[in-house]
C-alpha cells in the first residue's frame, strides 16, 4: 500500500507486512559456526498489515490517515503482555476497501496515550472500554469514565495479572 | 373553505421536507429536566439505563449507562481452548447466536490454520442467513412495540417460530445453538431438512408483503418514522455505525459482499441501500435484507455439495494455535459488523486475547447524536431502529 510507505517516510513507523517477515532460509551447511541468535519473532497479522506507531505520534498519524481516506474506525482495543500493553486501532477506508492495523506499545506501569476521539467519534466508547478494563489513560478524551464496571471497582480485569481463584495464572516463563 | 388535510394527503406531499429538528430559541426556554429510563424498561429490550436531558419535550442529551449485563466473556475466552470458547459466543448475541458462533469460529480457524469442507461452509452460510431472518423478525416485532403497535409482534413471532424449529431439528437448541464449531458444523443436516427449509422460504416470501401492508404502508407509522433520527453519510461513518444502520445512510458497504468470508463470494445477492438515513430507511433496509437472505439461502441449498465430503473437519480438543499471530475477522451479523480479534501470544491451546467488536456497542454510542433535537416520544423509535441487543453491548 502506498499509504504505508508515506507513513514510514513521515512518521518513521515500523511496517509488519501481512503474513509476517519471511524467515531466514533453513538448513545451515555443516561445519560452519552457528548463526547469531535471531531477535524474538514479531507478532504478525494474518488478515491485515500492521503499522507500529510511536505512542507520542498517534494523534498525528491518525489525523493524517483520516485526511487520506481512512474514514472508518472499526474499534480500539488493547492486549496485555508481560512487559508492555499494546493499544490497537483497526481502520478501514470505505472507498478503497483498505484495512490497516495501528499498534502502539505502552509501559505497563503508567500507560497513557492521546485520545483519537476527536478524529473519529467511533473511538469514544471503545476508549472508555479500554480505560475500564485495561487502565489505559486516554489524554483529551471528553468523558473518560468506567463504562461497564462500577466506579469503585479496583483493578483492571483484562490485564493478565488480574487473576482470581477461578482464573488461570499468568505464565512465569518470560516472553516479550 | 378547503377540507382539513388528511394524513394521507400529507404523506403525498412528503412530510420529510418539513423541518423536524427543533432548535431551542432564547425566548422559548425552559429548565432542563432529567428523565431516567431503565435499567428495567420494556423498550430497552434488556437492562440498559438511559438518562435523558429534556428541554420541554425536546431531547437535549442522552446518556446511556451500560454494564448491567457485563459477564466479561472476553476474559473467560482467554482461559478456554478454541472449542470451549465457542459456546460463550452464543451469549454475546443470543438473538443471532449462529452469527456470533460463525464469527468466533472463523477467527479461530484463521489463526490456527484449520480448513473447513465445502459442505460445512454452505451449511454455515444457510444457518447464518436463517438466523438473520429470525433476528430481523424479532426486531420487527419489537420495533412495532416501541412505536405502540402490538400486532406486528405476533405476526413476526409466528414466522420466527418456524426458523427456530428448523434450528431445533438441526442441533436440538432453540436459542443458544453452539452449532458452528471450529472445523465445520457440529452435525450434518437431518433427513428432509432441505425440503422443509425450502418450504419455509416459500411460505415466508408470501408473508413479507403482509408486513408491508400492515406496517410499512401505514400512514401513522410513516409519520412517526420518516425524517426522524436522521444521520448523514459522513456522520454515520465517523460514528462507526455498521450494518443496516450504516446502509440506511447510503454507505454501500456490506462485509458479505465487499470482504467475503466463507462462500459468500460464490453467491449473488442484493444489498439494500437507503439515501436519507432516517428511522424509516433503516427500517426498510432491514425488511429488504430479509428478502436477500431468502435469496442467499435458496442459492446455498441449490449449490449444497453432497455429504461424501463431510460437514466438518475433526479438530482436536487441544488444537494448538501457533505463537505470535493475530487475526481480525470481519463478519456481517444481523445488527451490523461483528469482528473478532484474536491474538495468540505464546501460542498453545488457548488464545492470548479475544476481542468482540460488536455492532450494538458502536451503534449505541451514536444514540445521543441521533436523538438530539427530537421529541422524547421519538427517542424509542430511534433507539429501536438501531436494533440494539444489550448483551452484545456489555459482553
Amino acid at each position: 500500500m502506498p499509504i504505508i510507505a508515506e507513513l514510514e517516510k513521515r512518521f518513521a513507523v515500523t511496517h509488519i507486512p501481512l503474513g509476517g517477515v519471511p524467515s531466514a532460509p533453513p538448513g545451515q551447511p555443516a561445519g560452519q559456526p552457528a548463526p547469531p541468535a535471531q531477535p524474538a519473532p514479531q507478532a504478525f497479522s494474518v488478515t491485515e498489515p500492521i503499522v507500529k506507531v510511536d505512542p507520542k505520534k498517534i494523534l498525528a498519524v491518525c489525523s493524517f490517515l483520516a485526511a487520506s481516506g481512512f474514514d472508518y474506525l472499526l474499534t480500539v482495543t488493547a492486549a496485555d503482555f508481560p512487559q508492555r500493553i499494546e493499544v490497537l486501532y483497526f481502520l478501514c477506508s470505505m472507498s478503497g476497501r483498505l484495512r490497516l492495523e495501528l499498534k502502539c506499545e505502552l509501559p505497563r506501569d503508567k500507560p497513557e496515550i492521546d485520545s483519537v476521539s476527536g478524529v473519529w467519534k467511533a473511538a469514544l466508547y471503545p476508549e472508555r472500554e479500554v480505560y475500564d478494563l485495561f487502565g489505559i489513560k486516554f489524554k483529551g478524551h471528553p468523558d473518560l469514565r468506567r463504562i461497564f464496571l462500577e466506579d469503585e471497582f479496583e483493578g483492571y480485569p483484562l490485564r493478565k495479572d488480574y487473576t482470581s481463584d477461578f482464573l488461570v495464572k499468568m505464565p512465569e516463563v518470560g516472553f516479550r | 373553505m378547503t377540507a382539513p388535510e388528511t394524513i394521507a394527503e400529507r404523506m403525498a406531499k412528503d412530510v420529510i421536507e418539513q423541518p423536524v429538528r427543533h432548535e431551542v430559541t432564547r425566548d422559548l426556554w425552559t429548565d432542563d429536566f432529567n428523565v431516567n429510563i431503565g435499567p428495567q424498561h420494556p423498550s430497552t429490550h434488556g437492562v440498559l439505563r438511559l438518562v435523558v436531558t429534556l428541554d420541554g419535550e425536546v431531547v437535549k442529551k442522552v446518556q446511556p449507562y451500560c454494564g448491567y449485563l457485563h459477564r466479561s466473556i472476553e476474559k473467560i475466552s482467554e482461559n478456554r481452548t478454541l472449542l470451549q470458547l465457542v459456546c460463550f459466543s452464543d451469549r454475546v448475541d443470543y438473538v443471532a447466536a449462529m452469527n456470533a458462533n460463525l464469527a468466533v469460529c472463523l477467527a479461530g480457524e484463521k489463526i490456527a490454520g484449520i480448513e473447513v469442507p465445502e459442505r460445512g461452509q454452505y451449511i454455515r452460510v444457510i444457518m447464518a442467513e436463517l438466523n438473520r431472518i429470525a433476528s430481523h423478525l424479532l426486531w420487527f416485532g419489537d420495533f412495532g412495540l416501541n412505536l405502540g403497535a402490538g400486532t406486528p409482534f405476533f405476526y413476526a413471532f409466528r414466522e420466527r417460530e418456524q426458523v427456530i424449529n428448523l434450528f431445533e431439528e438441526v442441533c436440538g437448541n432453540r436459542l443458544t445453538y453452539n452449532y458452528i464449531r471450529p472445523g465445520g458444523v457440529a452435525f450434518d443436516l437431518p433427513e428432509k431438512w432441505v425440503e422443509r427449509c425450502q418450504s419455509f422460504l416459500d411460505y415466508f416470501l408470501t408473508k413479507l408483503p403482509e408486513y408491508h401492508r400492515l406496517v410499512t404502508n401505514n400512514p401513522i407509522f410513516q409519520v412517526r418514522t420518516r425524517g426522524i433520527g436522521v444521520v448523514t453519510r459522513e456522520e454515520a461513518l465517523n460514528w462507526g455505525l455498521s450494518g443496516p444502520s450504516l446502509r440506511g445512510s447510503g454507505v454501500d458497504f456490506d462485509v458479505r459482499r465487499d470482504d467475503p468470508y466463507e462462500v459468500y463470494a460464490n453467491l449473488k445477492f442484493r444489498v439494500p441501500l437507503g439515501t436519507r438515513g432516517d428511522t424509516f430507511e433503516r427500517y426498510l433496509c432491514r425488511m429488504m435484507e430479509m428478502e436477500s437472505s431468502v435469496d442467499i439461502i435458496r442459492q446455498c441449498l441449490e449449490k449444497l455439495p453432497g455429504a461424501q465430503g463431510g460437514h466438518a473437519k475433526k479438530v482436536s480438543m487441544l488444537a494448538r494455535i501457533p505463537a505470535n499471530r493475530e487475526v481480525l475477522v470481519r463478519t456481517e451479523a444481523p445488527r451490523g459488523e461483528m469482528s473478532v480479534y484474536m491474538c495468540s501470544g505464546t501460542g498453545g491451546p488457548k488464545p492470548w486475547r479475544v476481542k468482540y467488536r460488536t455492532a450494538s456497542f458502536a451503534n449505541l454510542a451514536a444514540l445521543d447524536q441521533l436523538s438530539r433535537g427530537y421529541k422524547i416520544a421519538d427517542l424509542m423509535a430511534i433507539f429501536g431502529s438501531l436494533d440494539v441487543v444489550i448483551p452484545e453491548i456489555d459482553r
